[in-house]
């Protein structure tokens, strides 16, 4: 069946074949792949579309595929030799080598230990190969990677929801923090590490990301009004 | 290229197997290890296709592409990284923060190679110059004699001032 851009798709749906005879190449993101000159959906969702040639089918997901580049939360669960695993939720543990850490050097160490819960970038992540994570940049600098600070909250949610309020147009998170102070990881693999001053804010941050699944853009910025006074009132 | 060469052994073996008519007391083993050398070959090219096929595509082999296959959303749909802090609770985190704002927004003020103002700015120190050029000679002579003679004045040494 043809489909278009804001459809409910089903795997094996086809495209409705955009101009063939563009110049520019089509991007075909998630839920996309190329059959012979068709290009069919692999997942149920809604189909998008982005400026002229970017396709891609949001769907509802929970179990997380691991993809180059993604920046993803991790909770290191053991250490063997030159390597630390990683549990980021995927269906085999990431490997996060002791180099890949700003300015540690083989006589130099990082300090991680097991339990502790890092925010790092896949390196590699193909289909025969364990993952890769690495906390350094190309530059060898950490920039925002590396192990977070001691204390906070982690939890998981849906892989939409953490699209959902890492989209640019979502201010979630910015109205939160225009009232409470708080220091959050969010990863693309569904894990949130979370940290505030007290256990209330915590859980009510936590209550509003988990509810904001369902919401739209402009209700999702009532729902913050809503919990920041309920926090106030306190 | 591989697949190329592959290909043409494949049909050099094929070739050489057609007209085979030994003997069968000899031919027959040599037929069985032959044929078992061709398909372990014929495997090893099909593992080895299998293997890099998610990054090889058929358009590839042809020589054309038109899809480009990005597998992550965070391209798709312009995702920020989720790692932020607010209020002062990671400083580390909100100064990175704030410096990649102040990068992104002298970006887009940088958009525009020369601001506006620039511009004017320039053109108007020029507006003498550009217009001398449409002037015929004549006005370029009256325009001479009617410029108020620059005052020089001279020169004079400044005696230092002694305490």
């Amino acid at each position: 069946m043809e489909v278009n851009v804001g459809d409910v798709v089903l795997p094996g749906d086809v495209i409705q074949a955009p101009n063939t005879n563009d110049k520019g190449k089509l991007i075909l993101g998630p839920g996309l792949c190329r059959h012979m000159d068709e290009v069919l959906i692999t997942t149920s969702g809604v189909l998008r579309k982005k400026g002229r040639n970017v396709y891609w089918v949001d769907s509802h997901r929970k179990r997380y595929v691991p993809v180059k580049g993604d920046t993803v939360v991790g909770v290191v669960v053991n250490r063997s030799g030159d390597t630390f695993k990683v549990d980021i939720g995927s269906s085999e543990q990431a490997s996060l080598s002791y180099l890949a850490f700003e300015g540690a050097t083989k006589k130099n160490r990082p300090d991680v230990q097991i339990g502790d819960i890092v925010f790092a970038k896949l390196l590699e992540a193909s289909r025969d190969l364990e993952p890769e994570l690495v906390c350094v940049d190309s530059y060898g600098k950490k920039g925002k990677l590396g192990v977070l600070p001691e204390g906070g909250f982690i939890f998981t949610c849906s892989l939409n929801l953490i699209r959902k309020i890492l989209n640019p147009k979502c201010q979630m998170l910015k109205i939160l923090g225009s009232e409470i102070p708080y220091d959050i990881a969010v990863g693309m693999n569904g894990k949130l590490w979370l940290k505030t001053k007290s256990i209330k804010e915590t859980i009510a941050i936590v209550n509003a990301i988990l509810t904001a699944e369902h919401l739209q853009h402009h209700e999702i910025a009532s729902l913050c009004d809503d919990v920041i006074n309920a926090l106030k009132g306190m | 290229m591989m697949f190329l060469l592959l290909r043409t052994w494949y049909l050099i073996l094929q070739y050489k197997f057609v007209p085979v008519k030994y003997e069968w007391a000899m031919g027959w083993s040599m037929f069985m290890k032959r044929s078992k050398e061709k398909a372990q070959r014929k495997q090893d090219a099909e593992e080895s296709q299998a293997m890099f096929s998610d990054v090889i595509t058929e358009d590839m082999k042809r020589g054309e592409c038109k899809y480009v296959i990005e597998p992550s959303f965070v391209q798709c749909e312009n995702l920020i990284v989720g790692r932020l802090s607010f209020l002062g609770m990671n400083p580390e985190i909100e100064r990175i923060l704030e410096l990649e704002q102040k990068a992104n927004y002298v970006k887009k003020e940088n958009e525009k190679d020369i601001s506006d103002f620039e511009m004017a700015n320039r053109y108007d120190t020029l507006v003498g110059t550009v217009s001398r050029k449409f002037s015929t000679k004549r006005d370029h002579r009256n325009l001479q004699e009617y410029d108020p003679p620059q005052s020089k004045k001279e020169m004079k040494f400044l005696k230092p001032s002694c305490d």
